[in-house]
């Protein structure tokens, strides 16, 4: 049979042909035998990065442009980072702007979470622990760079000299007056957390499973033989692989170059079916949905921070924070319980029964939508704010405020309807504040709500219910109950 | 000509020679796992599981007189970016170059969206014994 023909029922074979598909062919004028492999065997497929590091590295064009392009971005962040010319903390702000491309030399800076008006320092290097990264730790330095005067003192003068004496407390805020140094740790194992690079090693042998069982289909024993073909051909005719790979086909003569180009065309053929049915398999089994498990994963999250400032700008602040969120179908729970055949990695990786019977274990388990499943939440945080004193006595301005401590727990339960966020979704919430005005009275609150979200079109309609033993800013209210009608806008597509 | 972005190859590499295979890609948030598929001419056939490529590297042995392919499938799990990036290194230990160097060894970053599958092919030719 042709090459070209056989190449052309591959193809169709695959679905990989549109309403109208024509023969693969090489473009012997401008490309190699390699090159024509290549794009064959990958015209449907993917996007690889237009500049390679090799490439940008060693072409001075190319370094220069991506110098000019990393430049341009900075220059963006610093231009975000400056402040706008009403902006009482400017010169603090100008200041640690300059600072930026130091923070960023040195590495420390977290360009992902510092925005217009903060800075994010990575103070990972810091931790004792080796290989932080993967123990899903984080210390970061939080930096306001626009600190302003508290407002509570500003509002304690006199309206007459109020402006000018908040100018004047604005100067004395150093550059590093309102800082948070922050902690975060979230437990991943293959019970707990999201990390894939801790749940790869689960999910792995699984995808290895289907590899293997394409790889044994007729289709892919055909591709085999077809790539054999491609190399056999260049050894009998004694071409090198350099010459493939850097000679313009249209180099070689006739009729090698007609038995090449058909053997290239073959064997590119012979790739993408290889791929395909890797991806056929994939799909057919639904491991493409694996991750969707991984989305239910349940999290157990803990911070703490710690406010470091200038009295003026307000006394400082410790708090503390910790999260459990769970579903009950996740991907832990389908790997130690229905799909435990999934969870043997040295069988199921065979491609052969274990995998076919972890493949039929997953479908039955996704045939339950997971989304509409309650989510569970659990969460308790303490928060400490410390005394500080303030006494201007020219101006006649004395202000004492006290500690103040906090606890805060609440337990929450949701789940979407039918597994379709457009039906709506209902939420539940318990919740328990010790001191619901930060303040030393300590008058407590217990809440309860159960909130209806209607969903239509762009637009989410919270409907709640709460009942609160205690109104938040009145104080001589025993027991409340209220409604609520709210209009949430949502980004299109979330 | 340039080193092309899913393709490598490698002429007349020593007998014994090792093709060193290794991969990056995955993140806390992105998955991509790798899948090599090794071809020899004379009909052995190979696979590696992710693991040993990913970080890797992996080293796989080159025989003389065979040629051989080496198909790696990237399934990106989730969409994310991997770096591949493969070398031959002679049974002295010193790097061969890939056809077309510099650069003497393969290195691509291929970006892939959500499911797809991206294939990335190294043919060898070992010397004549």
């Amino acid at each position: 049979m042709n090459s070209k023909i056989s190449g052309l029922i591959v193809l169709l074979g695959l679905g990989l042909a549109g309403p109208v598909m024509a023969d693969p062919t090489c473009d012997e004028v401008n490309e190699s035998l390699l090159a024509c492999f290549q794009r064959i065997s990958g015209e449907s497929g993917p996007q690889v990065a237009n500049v390679r590091a090799e490439d940008a590295a060693a072409d001075p064009v190319l370094a220069t442009n991506a110098v000019a392009a990393a430049k341009t971005a900075t220059d963006e962040e610093l231009a975000d980072a400056k402040p706008s010319a009403d902006t009482g903390g400017g010169s603090t702000a100008v200041t640690l702007t300059d600072l930026t491309p130091i923070f960023d030399a040195l590495g420390l800076l977290s360009s992902d979470d510092s925005t217009s008006d903060q800075l994010v320092l990575n103070l990972n290097f810091l931790l004792p622990v080796q290989d932080v990264e993967n123990k899903n730790t984080q210390l970061q330095l939080v930096v306001n760079t626009q600190p302003v005067p508290l407002d509570q003192l500003v509002q304690a003068f006199d309206e007459s000299i109020r402006d000018a004496r908040k100018d004047a407390l604005q100067k004395d805020i150093s550059t590093f007056g309102d800082q948070e140094l922050k902690f975060n740790w979230s437990l991943v194992s293959t019970r707990f957390g999201r990390d894939f690079r801790t749940l790869r090693g689960l999910l792995s042998p699984v995808y290895e499973g289907a590899r293997e069982k394409s790889l044994a289909t007729a289709k892919s024993n055909d591709a085999k033989k077809g790539m054999r073909a491609f190399m056999q051909t260049l050894q009998d005719n004694n071409v090198p692989l350099a010459d493939a790979q850097g000679k313009k086909i249209n180099t070689f003569a006739e009729p090698l170059r007609s038995q090449l180009v058909a053997a290239t065309i073959e064997a590119a053929t012979a790739r993408a079916t290889i791929t395909q049915e890797f991806a056929k398999e994939m799909a057919g089994a639904d491991l493409n949905r694996l991750t969707d498990l991984v989305d239910q994963q349940p999290q157990l999250l803990f911070s703490i921070s710690h406010n470091f400032r200038d009295e003026i700008v307000g006394p400082e602040e410790t708090s503390a924070t910790v999260t459990w969120e769970m579903t009950r179908r996740n991907l832990g729970n389908f790997m130690r319980g229905e799909g435990a055949d999934c969870a043997k990695s040295d069988d199921v990786r065979k491609g052969a029964d274990v995998y076919a019977s972890c493949v039929t274990a997953l479908k039955k388990y996704l045939s339950q939508d997971l989304a509409d499943q309650w989510r569970f939440k659990l969460e308790g945080s303490y928060k400490r704010v410390d005394a500080v004193a303030y006494s201007f006595p020219t101006d006649g301005v004395a202000l004492d405020l006290p500690k103040t401590e906090r606890i805060e727990v609440s337990i929450g339960a949701g789940r979407e309807f039918s597994g379709k966020p457009d039906l709506g979704r209902l939420d539940f919430e318990l919740s328990y504040d010790s001191n619901i005005n930060n303040d030393t009275t300590n008058k407590d609150r217990l809440t309860a709500a159960i909130t209806l979200t209607k969903r239509v079109g762009d637009l989410d309609i919270p409907f709640s219910i709460v009942y609160a033993n205690r109104n938040e800013f009145l104080g001589e209210v025993d027991h409340e109950i209220g409604m609520h009608v709210g209009i949430k806008f949502r980004q299109t597509g979330k | 000509m340039p080193q092309l972005e899913r393709i490598g190859s490698w002429t007349r590499v020593p007998n014994g020679s090792r093709m060193r295979i290794s991969v990056v890609g995955t993140t806390a948030e992105n998955l991509v796992t790798a899948h090599p598929f090794v071809l020899r001419s004379d009909g052995f056939e190979q696979t590696l599981p992710d693991s040993m490529v990913q970080p890797g590297p992996s080293n796989i042995l080159l025989e003389a007189p065979h040629m051989y392919s080496i198909l790696v499938d990237l399934n990106f799990a989730t969409g994310a970016t991997a770096e591949i990036h493969a070398a031959v290194v002679t049974p002295a230990g010193d790097v061969f170059p890939q056809d077309g160097a510099p650069p003497g060894e393969f290195h691509s970053v291929i970006t892939g969206t959500e499911g797809q599958i991206v294939g990335v092919t190294f043919i060898i030719s070992t010397e004549p014994t």
